[in-house]
């Protein structure tokens, strides 16, 4: 008989006191446990358009027989294409299996134990997640009016602080900074540590004083900008991000980085979703009806929301959100708690279309008169 | 310490038990205590369990408020009984004096532990806490309302400060058993097994303090939030409570529970999970709610029941949308141990006594009338029963139960393997 491996000795203490992550079951699976014949996913920010026309196409025609060959180890087609759109080097920029890879990339080119990042306490939790479990503290700057706090985040750093996270928009307030903001926050680090905007819902904001991130590169050598392709362009289920910093920088990056993590059917999705202009268009459109449709249906429920840009609208409950959750699961409809990005007793939905959003709203009206 | 089951070796292993409490700041007489029942264990392992000898292995761990002696063995011939809190043995039946010593090891120590893995890995858990000394009399400075407050982990002297004003503020009944020993609270929170947050003022003032700990797996409970003399239209007791839903909405926990929730708890975040009677010295009977909320989609698990607490169980989880899947389970012939093995937890200030089982057998209905004669005759008023519907073999106790006149009170959603059931015996008041 085999003796249990002596996981006392084996495992790193920071690992000992992580908890692991359990994502939530398969669709079938919930359908199942909840006892609903259809369900709305409008908990992951998903696009509900799914992919651009463009990248589905050229996915259909991807020749089954190159599953056979590995991918290109460094996306260069994908990197030689952000490159031309964004007037930058090839070499600026590294694909990554969802935006999620990049942040692990980046811990790991930069930080050891005992060293820090910071962010904001209500924030996308894996920058969080990633530094706890590689034995790096965490410094969490309260939200001040649902957004970042630059000077709370100044004030935290010390001789051991390697990188600032800003996600920009804010998952899940969708507040943002504007270039002004953004260029203070940078004077003020004055290039001694790594600067981390992550800009996964950038393809939803319409404003012209939004930071164009790209562009500061030049200025900012030490800013890295991360981009996705999960949100406006609907390849969630296949994985692919990317981030974009000065050469130097993301040299540094790319040694910590996985060869083959994206496949090569990501990469053909992704090269081709850059061309539709049309999708971001009709999807901009989408979430805007969206968000008037919940607006008018909050308000006439007298919820407080919060919503700024990105497509998702966050409501404050007067129950439990994980109590609606359940309700809600047994119609049809999947919502995002929030107490888990410590806002206990609210809810995050997904801006999606007509028919979903009516689903939404009609059973939070049933869960809240029950 | 890897030692081999023979008498020989007693010396040692006291030696090894008695210098680790030494070293972990147990005082000599629990040192002694622990010591002793190592030593009872590990004779009746030697002669009964292991009469051909065998590896052992027996860790000693330091829990800042106790001491733990972990013996690990293999076998499947360890017989429980002795340590029920209810088995007495006969000085003239051989068979008794086998168990003499586990009898005197289960009496010595302040907890026991008992897990029997999948490949007869039998794991026998002692626990001797430190002895504490109650807080001392008299009303501490008195607290005035605060304009604002920030949250933050209480340093040890004001985790005291907080129990003394607790006990000035609140009535001892609402009061968890933890705000009744300061110094065993200090040494809880610095063992890292509760965590606290306070409501703190400009100058350091206290308006109010929560407490929570894991329960079982996959639960967290929460204690408190306790509010200092402050403006009842102060935010303070919903910011403790967004606290703490904060710092542990992060972490594999699934769910958190208020067992006694005081006035200011916020219920209306929370469900109602039932309430049990909670009767007193004076022969009143007040409800104690239970409170919970999941801090997470809630995917599912699996429930075994037996079929005499089927009914109750899918209306509760009818009534509290829990998605489970339940599993009908009873004893269907099937060989069990002769003997089964209940803990028993006693709050004597309280007048509380708490049974769970730890080992099933053939004999769980009698063994649960003798824990509840027992407990009478101990005038316990509040007699509970938990059941983990995580592990199919506790089943075995329902009948038992339903016929001395427990009742099912109320589910607590992942608070063990799986969901645990909390029985409450028909009190005399009732």
């Amino acid at each position: 008989m085999t003796t249990a491996p002596p996981l006392e000795k084996l495992v790193p203490e920071y690992v000992k006191s992580f908890e692991s992550y359990i994502p939530s079951k398969p669709d079938d699976e919930l359908k199942k446990i909840y006892g609903c014949s259809k369900l709305y996913r409008l908990n992951n920010n998903e696009n509900a358009l799914g992919p651009p026309e463009k990248a589905r196409r050229a996915m259909e025609a991807f020749p089954q027989v190159q599953a056979s060959v590995y991918p290109s180890g460094d996306a260069y087609q994908l990197r030689c294409k952000l490159a031309d759109i964004f007037g930058m080097h090839p070499d600026q920029f590294m694909a990554g299996n969802g935006a999620n890879e990049a942040i692990a990339f980046v811990i790991k080119a930069f930080c050891e134990q005992g060293d820090n990042i910071i962010t904001a306490d209500k924030t996308f939790a894996v920058y969080e997640w990633v530094s706890t479990t590689s034995g790096v503290e965490a410094r969490l700057v309260p939200l001040v009016d649902y957004g970042f706090d630059a000077a709370g985040m100044i004030e935290k750093i010390d001789e051991r602080t390697k990188v600032l996270f800003v996600c920009n928009p804010n998952n899940p307030t969708g507040s943002w900074w504007n270039e002004v903001k953004l260029r203070n926050f940078l004077d003020r680090v004055d290039g001694k540590h790594i600067v981390v905007v992550d800009e996964a819902y950038r393809e939803f904001v319409r404003h012209d004083d939004f930071p164009d991130s790209m562009a500061l590169i030049r200025e900012y050598p030490n800013l890295v900008v991360f981009r996705t392709f999960s949100k406006m362009y609907g390849l969630a289920g296949i994985r692919i991000g990317y981030l974009a910093g000065s050469m130097e920088v993301v040299d540094i990056v790319r040694r910590t980085c996985i060869v083959y993590s994206v496949n090569t059917l990501a990469q053909v999705g992704a090269f081709h979703a850059l061309d539709d202009k049309e999708h971001v268009q009709r999807t901009c459109e989408m979430v805007r009806a969206g968000k008037r449709f919940l607006e008018k249906e909050l308000n006439l429920l007298g919820l407080p929301f919060v919503h700024g840009e990105g497509n998702f609208v966050m409501v404050r409950l007067p129950i439990s959100d994980s109590l609606a959750y359940r309700k809600m699961m047994t119609r049809g409809v999947m919502v995002r708690t929030m107490t888990a990005f410590r806002f206990p007793n609210w809810i995050r939905v997904t801006v999606s279309g007509q028919d979903a959003l009516e689903a939404f709203a009609e059973a939070l009206r049933e869960v809240l008169s029950f | 310490m890897s030692v081999e089951a023979h008498e020989a070796f007693l010396p040692l292993v006291t030696a090894f038990v008695e210098k680790a409490a030494n070293c972990f700041g147990l005082g000599t007489d629990d040192a002694l205590r622990l010591t002793l029942a190592s030593e009872e264990v590990f004779m009746h392992l030697c002669r009964v369990v292991m009469p051909s000898g065998g590896p052992l292995q027996i860790v000693c761990s330091n829990g800042v408020y106790y001491t733990k002696a972990v013996f690990l063995l293999q076998t499947d011939a360890f017989d429980m009984r002795a340590f029920n809190l209810t088995v007495t043995v006969s000085a003239e039946d051989e068979a008794d004096l086998d168990t003499m010593g586990l009898v005197i090891a289960s009496r010595s120590v302040d907890h026991f532990l008992l897990n029997h893995e999948q490949g007869r890995h039998l794991r026998l858990t002692l626990i001797k806490e430190k002895t504490y000394p109650m807080p001392v009399e008299g009303l501490p400075t008195a607290v005035g309302p605060l304009a604002k407050t920030t949250l933050r982990p209480p340093m040890p002297e004001e985790i005291k400060f907080i129990c003394q004003l607790a006990l000035s503020y609140y009535d001892t009944r609402m009061l968890s058993d933890i705000l009744l020993y300061p110094g065993k609270l200090v040494d809880m929170i610095k063992a890292g097994e509760y965590r606290s947050l306070a409501a703190v003022g400009s100058a350091g003032e206290i308006g109010g303090a929560i407490f929570w700990h894991r329960l079982g797996e996959n639960t967290d409970e929460c204690i408190g939030p306790y509010v200092f003399n402050q403006d009842p239209a102060s935010n303070i007791a919903e910011d403790l409570l967004d606290g703490c839903l904060g710092a542990v909405g992060r972490t594999r926990v699934v769910g958190i529970v208020n067992v006694r929730p005081t006035p200011e708890f916020s219920r209306r975040h929370f469900e109602l999970l039932g309430t049990l009677d909670d009767y007193a010295p004076d022969g009143s009977c007040a409800p104690a709610e239970a409170w919970f909320r999941l801090l997470h989609e809630d995917a599912g698990t699996f429930a075994w029941v037996h079929p005499d607490l089927e009914a109750f169980i899918r209306r509760e989880y009818a009534r509290l949308f829990l998605p489970r899947q339940v599993r009908i389970d009873q004893p269907s012939g099937e060989t069990l141990p002769r003997h089964s093995v209940l803990s028993a937890d006693f709050n004597r200030l309280q007048g509380r006594a708490t049974l769970r089982p730890m080992w099933p057998g053939a004999d769980s209905e009698e063994n649960i009338e003798r824990h509840v004669r027992l407990m009478e005759s101990e005038k316990m008023l509040n007699i509970h029963f938990i059941l983990d519907l995580g592990q199919a073999w506790q089943a075995v106790f329902v009948p038992g139960l339903l016929a001395r006149g427990f009742e099912p009170r109320l589910v607590l959603p992942y608070a063990g393997k799986a969901d645990l059931v909390v029985f409450q015996l028909r009190g005399k008041f009732s």
